[in-house]
């Protein structure tokens, strides 16, 4: 125990100084709850930007945690936590807009004019702006409005929003496309 | 609106935040793990009752579990398909006369099944929360739930402790270990945070856990043993300069990338002190603790860490962790000389 006796001396008798507790980035072996309570605002902001409603953005976090609880001990790199969660939330954000899509078509899903989507500081254009991209997306399927929504709300690149879709560069490339013609269309017709 | 709305939208995108809070997250955890708990309820019982319908459907035979012994069943009586109050135990099946009687646990009716039958209670069961507790320290005894659903009863023979959810079980000691007969209804069984139904007629042995074969930890290259050297003086520096979060950073390197040093298993129980008393991190600092015990299981800093780690989730506010690791130190450590301070913290009687 030589060794461990010199270590113990070098690691314990250095005094403990009082300091600001400075948040560490949490590691794949500690809790589950501090890793997602790092990365909660992440998957709540992919949640809105992905389904234009405030309301849904609890439930989409709490069902990536969810989900999160279940599939860790699958994960092994630390630098792939914040992607993973974030495929997590976009699988999810897609399954929640075909239920939605569904909704509409049946005719139970509610009417929305999404001009609380923007935040409180938006200006009254920039407000009209985003109700109507939202109100153009609802009108599209869940995988093309996913794919502009990453690109064009959260500037992801192309690439990333492959391997999050889990789909190749150029279907994104294609679906991006198509998306967007569909969303100028619907602002001009709106404008 | 201009007439490029591209542009527009780069800016507009920017209103798109969410005002998010840390009480926010921690009431979506509370709902999420509430959530899966009722789900893994309701999986386990469908399971349960899938089980006992295939059963019913079968009949004859059945294993008893995996290596276990296959039980006759000389006549097969329909099998209810939902659980029911128990039935007066047949003469032929209550305990020969001269028998021991053993003592009464709440919710259970308890009765020796052979002369040399001793049960003691730990625990009555008359409070709310914790369920009757008995040492089964010879022989076999049946246990009937007196009441209308079936009742939960903790059972321990020496190093072993298992919980069971029954109708109308036996359970017999046999050396060290527990063995368990389901006579009516399903029997559940949580045995260190597994669970295992037993269907009716079903038996199962439960006996201590035995340790794996120790392993030579292979010893780690000179190269190795300087570059934890080094870190080691990183960390003596961090702290002496007041910058704890950098000597937690470099002791992790130690109990991570060097797991192989001496020194392993005390940086990472080092690490977790930092977190637990100077930055107030109980939660990391358990899990620390945890990955101490893991890399000195052998040593003396084993049954230290484990103590600390039922600190740390009894600071973080987690009483069923801290109770949790409490049982598996004073399953562990009986003798333990923190034996008393894991027990008040983990509120164990």
């Amino acid at each position: 125990m030589t060794a461990d006796l010199r270590v113990t001396s070098r690691l314990h008798d250095v005094a403990p100084r009082p300091s600001l507790a400075v948040a560490l980035e949490p590691s794949l072996t500690d809790d589950i709850e501090d890793l997602f309570r790092c990365y909660a605002p992440y998957v709540a902001r992919i949640g809105l930007r992905l389904l234009g409603r405030r309301d849904e953005v609890d439930d989409l976090v709490q069902d990536v945690f969810e989900a999160a609880l279940l599939g860790l001990r699958q994960l092994r790199d630390r630098e792939a936590v914040r992607p993973w969660l974030a495929a997590i939330a976009v699988r999810k954000a897609r399954g929640q807009l075909r239920r939605r899509r569904l909704l509409r078509y049946l005719g139970f899903d509610r009417d929305e004019d999404y001009l609380e989507v923007a935040d409180a500081g938006a200006t009254p254009v920039e407000r009209q702006l985003l109700a109507a991209v939202f109100r153009a997306l609802d009108d599209m399927g869940a995988d093309l409005r996913v794919a502009w929504s990453l690109r064009h709300l959260d500037g992801e690149d192309l690439q990333t929003i492959a391997e999050l879709c889990c789909c190749s560069v150029s279907t994104i490339k294609r679906r991006v496309e198509l998306a967007h013609a569909l969303v100028m269309e619907k602002i001009r017709d709106d404008a | 609106m201009t007439r490029e709305p591209m542009r527009d939208l780069e800016a507009a995108r920017a209103r798109l935040t969410i005002e998010w809070s840390d009480s926010r997250t921690s009431a979506l955890m509370v709902r999420g793990r509430s959530r899966l708990r009722r789900r893994r309820r309701a999986l386990g019982l469908a399971l349960a009752v899938t089980a006992i319908a295939l059963f019913a459907a079968l009949g004859g035979r059945l294993a008893a579990g995996p290596g276990g012994v296959a039980i006759d069943r000389p006549h097969t009586r329909p099998q209810p398909q939902r659980m029911q109050p128990p039935l007066p135990m047949p003469a032929s099946r209550q305990a020969p006369a001269g028998t021991p009687r053993a003592p009464a646990v709440t919710g259970f009716s308890v009765v020796a099944e052979s002369r040399d039958a001793d049960v003691r209670v730990r625990r009555s069961g008359r409070d709310a929360g914790a369920p009757a507790s008995v040492d089964l320290v010879a022989g076999a005894a049946r246990f009937e739930a007196v009441t209308a659903s079936p009742r939960r009863l903790e059972l321990r023979a020496g190093s072993v402790a298992i919980t069971v959810q029954a109708w109308v079980f036996s359970a017999s000691r046999a050396g060290d270990a527990i063995e368990l007969a389901a006579v009516r209804g399903p029997v559940q069984v949580w045995v260190e945070g597994e669970e295992i139904v037993l269907v009716e007629g079903a038996r199962r042995r439960f006996a201590p856990r035995q340790a794996p074969p120790a392993r030579p930890r292979p010893r780690p290259s000179p190269a190795e043993l300087a570059s934890v050297d080094r870190l080691l003086t990183e960390v003596d520096a961090a702290r002496a300069a007041g910058d704890p979060e950098r000597a937690v950073m470099l002791l992790e390197r130690v109990a991570t990338e060097y797991a192989r040093a001496p020194e392993a298993g005390l940086a990472a129980f080092t690490r977790g002190r930092i977190l637990l008393e100077e930055l107030g991190r109980p939660r990391l600092a358990a899990s620390a603790f945890a990955r101490a015990a893991e890399l000195d299981s052998r040593g003396r800093l084993a049954e230290d860490a484990l103590a600390h780690e039922v600190e740390a989730w009894h600071r973080a506010g987690d009483a069923a962790q801290a109770r949790d690791r409490a049982r598996a130190y004073l399953q562990r450590y009986p003798d333990g000389y923190r034996t008393e301070r894991v027990r008040q913290l983990a509120g164990l009687p």
